[in-house]
């Protein structure tokens, strides 16, 4: 694995296209984007996929900026009655016009009760770059933040009821072995696939560890409790603020690789269950999956991939691709940060180049000269490269699928199936 | 500040962008935040042609930043003229962020090595604020400011410069294709559509025309005023909507390009014989889809609608509101 920086200009999405898909997967929410002309266009222009969301937009005046306590007023009376929580989305701008928005968070929620959390969207990260899906971890840092914090006692009582024989009691259904988990689990990612945090949760809980809840939470469970004790499980190798929010909150985060592919699934599930004080071994299991998957593998075996890099997902992806058999050409990372990462660096095959801040001419210069099987392209070169006679998968496509744990990964490989199938059919009818 | 449940209007970064992505050997660096850059992702969304935008980020870097990496705006825009030869203009358009961080922008083009030195145009009129229309229709003027060559004699044959919406106006391009059809009809041939189509060449020689016919009033009245004043070519600006407004459209360029009058009308009249008043697309939707419905007019438009056509508001529906926005 060799890693190159080649400090250009990415193409990648901006983050604020996910305002939509966040606020349809959030339905008792009311999401309100503070910024400027600028900010209400971008989320207007890529309406997404799924049932709308509520959102508004806090369009400030450049010339005549809002006062103090302005913005937390205009909150409470768009929220009424109707949301429970509301999310602010603040641009760069309000922050460049002069608005605290959690400043303003905070005093809405105390002027009307509810849960009101502040996202920064344009806050800088440690590594440079933007990723398309930063949003999405800034809105799960926010909701780590209105997570209940565990206290002392209930980390006393933790410890005493798992010497006894279990964090939930006992004679749970289908737990093969409740009394090992000492500490509880909290599973953070998976906003955009929702289903695929529910299949990791039932994976969980055959290995004995029963999880006490996912961030973002699925239907209508509550946020579960984060602080001391808690042991957290990263799903999405963008989480990286999200991460460092639960970590703040003392929660201990798992250090493994992302549960995305086989293997990957089963160093989750292995050390998860080991941070929660359960020993589990999952070499079985990801061996028969291995063998469920062969027919599929043949269809991605010797397939070269290119991938362009967007959202952050990539790198997981390519591991999972390169153990199933494909040739991994290029991997983008428009930001890569490589403590977060480094499990997953460690993993990726020998064969891997990673391009850290890839610039999007040069990637498509590389696409025309390698040509690739597939690109999984961003959204600025899929037309393009498509125009060129390139096969293109986005990689959305891949994210809204659902690709966590041991059904992710047959998604991944049926997704990637269906693209070589359909070109071939198209190939066929030589138009 | 108000709460809204969108805009129908984006930033004056994305009009500057839009008009700019029409016009061949322009190319614009948009300086934004990094990620800021959205129109390569909307224009594969929208348009067909496979194409990849003129357009370059120039990233406004917070804290430390590599030597070598993009940031640097007068490096930047060195840099596209060095990597695309083709290019005439560069155009800089900055988005609302870069605008509110104050950033002072080069009031001189970037050096290049030979004699090849491209226009730039700094648009130094953009402020936090301004919408995507004001903007487009300053930049072209600006772009045609630049270019348009003093002291060309005019066509030896009637000809006018189309002035049209730019990319991503629905149906743009056949708009400007049954537009250019009606004007050869009468006898008068294009010297230019500007901006979709145009080019930079295109943009030197539009003085050569008799005349300029404004379809899309919003982003080319400063370009045609200008032109008007500066070098004398008229310009119509009834909208070609409807088949009074076309036929009167047509009239006044035949006037202005010094047309037999009655030639023209007997065209108009056997124009409107072939197409029943209307063009064909217009027969697609039933004559009930807006029977019973209440309709309001949004727009930015500052001509009103083609004043004789049987406007679904007036024609089987109340109309509640119409007007400008």
């Amino acid at each position: 694995m060799t890693i190159l920086n080649e400090s250009g200009i990415p193409d990648v999405l901006h983050p604020l296209h996910a305002v939509t898909g966040l606020a349809g997967r959030f339905p008792g929410t009311l999401v309100i984007v503070v910024g400027v002309r600028s900010e209400a266009h971008v989320v207007r222009s890529f309406p997404g996929g799924g049932p709308g969301g509520r959102i508004s937009f806090a369009v400030l005046d450049p010339q005549d900026p809002p006062g103090q306590g302005h913005l937390a007023n205009l909150v409470v009376e768009a929220a009424g009655r109707r949301a429970d929580t509301v999310l602010l989305v603040a641009g760069r701008t309000a922050a460049a016009l002069g608005v605290d928005v959690d400043f303003e968070a905070r005093l809405a929620a105390r002027k009307s009760g509810l849960s009101v959390a502040a996202v920064d969207a344009g806050a800088p990260y440690a590594n440079p770059g933007v990723l398309s899906t930063d949003l999405e971890d800034r809105v799960l840092a926010a909701l780590v933040g209105l997570c209940p914090k565990r206290r002392t006692s209930e980390l006393v009582e933790a410890a005493s009821q798992a010497k006894r024989g279990g964090l939930f009691g006992l004679g749970g259904r289908g737990r093969e072995r409740p009394a090992e988990q000492g500490r509880p689990v909290v599973l953070l990612g998976g906003a955009l696939s929702p289903g695929s945090a529910a299949g990791l949760v039932a994976e969980l809980a055959r290995t004995g560890v029963q999880a006490a809840g996912v961030v973002p939470s699925t239907g209508d469970d509550d946020l579960p409790p984060v602080g001391e004790g808690t042991v957290v499980g990263v799903m999405d190798p963008n989480l990286g603020a999200a991460a460092g929010a639960a970590r703040e909150r003392g929660a201990r985060v798992v250090r493994t690789l992302m549960p995305i592919g086989i293997d990957g699934t089963a160093r989750f599930l292995q050390d998860v269950a080991e941070d929660a004080g359960a020993r589990t071994s999952e070499v079985m299991r990801a061996r028969s999956v291995w063998e469920e998957l062969g027919a599929l593998r043949n269809r991605v075996r010797g397939k070269r991939i290119f991938f362009a890099g967007d959202t952050g997902y990539e790198l997981p992806l390519a591991r999972f691709l390169a153990d199933a058999g494909a040739v991994v050409l290029e991997v983008g990372a428009p930001r890569l940060d490589r403590r977060f990462l480094a499990e997953e660096l460690q993993a990726l095959g020998s064969g891997v180049d990673v391009v850290v801040s890839p610039d999007w001419r040069g990637q498509m210069q590389r696409i025309e000269d390698s040509h690739p099987d597939v690109v999984v392209a961003s959204a600025g070169l899929h037309a393009p490269l498509v125009a060129r006679g390139h096969l293109c998968r986005s990689p959305q496509d891949f994210v809204r699928a659902g690709l966590h744990g041991y059904e992710g990964a047959r998604r991944i490989l049926e997704l990637l199936a269906r693209t070589f199938d359909r070109a071939e059919a198209l190939d066929a009818l030589s138009l | 500040m108000r709460l809204l449940n969108g805009v129908y209007e984006g930033p004056g970064s994305h009009g500057i962008l839009r008009l700019a992505t029409g016009i061949s050997g322009v190319h614009a660096v948009l300086r934004a935040a990094p990620g800021e850059a959205y129109l390569p992702a909307l224009y594969g969304s929208r348009e067909r042609d496979g194409l990849t935008v003129p357009v370059t980020l120039s990233p406004l870097q917070e804290g430390r930043r590599e030597s070598y990496a993009p940031g640097d705006l007068l490096q930047d825009l060195a840099g596209v003229v060095r990597r695309h030869p083709g290019v005439e203009a560069v155009i800089l358009a900055r988005s609302e962020a870069a605008l509110l961080s104050g950033e002072e922008i080069p009031t001189t083009s970037p050096p290049q090595p030979g004699d090849r030195e491209p226009a730039l145009v700094t648009c130094a009129w953009e402020r936090p604020g301004m919408g995507e229309t004001e903007a487009a229709d300053l930049a072209l003027e600006d772009l045609v400011r630049t270019h348009a060559r003093k002291g060309l004699e005019r066509s030896p044959y009637p000809t006018v410069n189309l002035f049209g919406p730019p990319v991503f106006g629905p149906g743009a391009a056949a708009e400007y294709d049954e537009a250019e059809r009606l004007l050869n009809l009468v006898g008068v041939e294009v010297n230019a559509r500007v901006p979709l189509g145009a080019t930079v060449e295109g943009l030197r020689r539009l003085p050569r025309a008799w005349g300029n016919v404004l379809l899309y009033r919003e982003v080319g009245e400063s370009a045609t005023l200008h032109l008007q004043d500066e070098h004398g070519v008229g310009r119509v600006t009834t909208p070609m909507i409807g088949a009074a407004g076309t036929g009167a459209a047509l009239r006044a360029v035949a006037e202005l390009c010094e047309l037999d009058p009655k030639f023209v009308e007997r065209t108009v009249w056997s124009e409107l014989a072939h197409t029943s008043k209307l063009p064909w697309y217009a027969r697609l939707r039933p004559p009930e889809t807006f029977d019973g419905l209440r309709v309001a007019v949004f727009g930015t438009s500052p001509t009103p609608w083609g004043s004789d056509t049987p406007s679904p508001a007036r024609s089987a529906s109340k109309s509640p509101r119409a007007g400008r926005t």
